[in-house]
């Protein structure tokens, strides 16, 4: 079991102890005495960091969101357990969605409603709809009182496909620092 | 590889003969064919045997002599790979198919295909089919030819759906011991 998390996007510099505090409580837990150092999980690209005993990153990501911060986590399947593997993916104003995975990292989704859709455009048409609407599948059953309706078959098939399958997973965008920048002030000549 | 959790169901109608080999096979995986002892059902229409120490969640011997003789059978286990085998001889869409599931048992299937489907599906139109026909992504660029070819939609998403997702998962044939 072990997890990891990927930060990017644009971070303040004035928020990475904050960073540091909630992801030390994940890994630690709270008042540990243990430091965790921001650079040494930071590179060109991102800040990564990855635990074998970690299983998430809660109060991390909870912080990160409300900052406003894109981040991508994953948590590996549990051998022992069988649970299963997840990838969260937040980025601000156009996703926060949850992957399951399997034990070599794929994507995977559940099938049972996707086998249900690939059944009703094989066995409903418009001619026969009316056959169908007491189907024990509910996907056949809602593909029939569509049809019915005089609802377009496409229209159906995105439906279902947007309800069921997540989007592609966007890349992350690249962390960028962005460091306070002090005001000058101007200080007035003696005598003027 | 670690033992796991397995749980077979055999149906179809066999002879007696091949019962008692049923029997000694299953004897061979789990130590026992007597109910009650070493986990096992019977049901009112299917065989049925569990046990928590078996080789990859496999019952090895009882398959080798399903698959020799044509005996239907549906197996689930909980090894490294959960997963759920089918071995239907008499259904030709079927024949043998594993099924992936989580610790649920719950039917998965491979997302990255049908979550580019999902996304074509959601942006390419008949309006702007033309600008995505050399699109890299090669489901953008077959939802566009396929838009601009005036075809059916059904036969092309029912296609493509077929070869992402799993069959359905059959109802075995009742089990029978012929002449008893």
């Amino acid at each position: 079991m072990s997890a990891n998390i990927s930060i990017g996007g644009d971070l303040k510099e004035e928020l990475i102890p904050l960073l540091i505090n909630n992801l030390t409580r994940d890994v630690y837990g709270k008042d540990s005495g243990w430091v965790i150092e921001f650079n040494k999980y930071t590179d060109d690209s991102y800040f990564l960091f990855e635990d074998d005993c970690v299983t998430t990153f809660d109060y991390l990501e909870e912080f990160l969101k409300s900052h406003e911060i894109p981040f991508s986590s994953a948590t590996s399947y549990n051998i022992e357990t069988h649970d299963q593997g997840s990838m969260r993916v937040y980025l601000p104003g156009v996703m926060d969605q949850v992957y399951n995975t399997t034990m070599d990292g794929e994507l995977y989704l559940y099938a049972t409603d996707l086998m249900g859709l690939k059944e009703a455009l094989k066995v409903v048409a418009f001619e026969n709809a009316a056959l169908h609407i007491n189907h024990r599948n509910r996907t056949v059953k809602k593909y029939a009182e569509h049809l019915l309706k005089g609802g377009d078959p496409l229209d159906f098939v995105k439906s279902i496909m947007d309800e069921d399958v997540p989007p592609f997973v966007p890349p992350l965008p690249l962390l960028n620092i962005i460091k306070k920048v002090k005001k000058i002030k101007k200080v007035k000549k003696k005598g003027k | 590889m670690n033992s796991s959790w397995g749980e077979i169901t055999i149906g179809g109608t066999i002879t007696k003969t091949l019962f008692e080999e049923l029997k000694k096979a299953i004897e061979t995986d789990i130590g026992s064919c007597e109910p009650g002892i070493g986990g096992w059902a019977r049901d009112e229409n299917y065989l049925i045997f569990n046990d928590s120490d078996l080789p990859g969640g496999e019952f090895r011997a009882t398959e080798e002599l399903c698959f020799k003789n044509n005996i239907p059978f549906h197996r689930e286990s909980n090894g490294e790979e959960p997963e759920i085998v089918v071995f239907d001889p008499f259904n030709v869409l079927m024949g043998t198919h594993s099924y992936t599931i989580n610790s649920q048992t719950q039917l998965l299937t491979e997302a990255e295909e049908l979550m580019e489907l999902r996304d074509a599906l959601k942006e390419v139109s008949i309006t702007n089919a033309p600008t995505f026909i050399n699109d890299k992504r090669p489901l953008f660029k077959r939802h566009a030819e396929h838009l601009l070819s005036g075809e059916d939609f059904k036969g092309f998403i029912i296609e493509l759906l077929d070869s992402y997702l799993p069959p359905p998962m059959p109802e075995l044939p009742h089990f029978k011991v012929k002449g008893k």
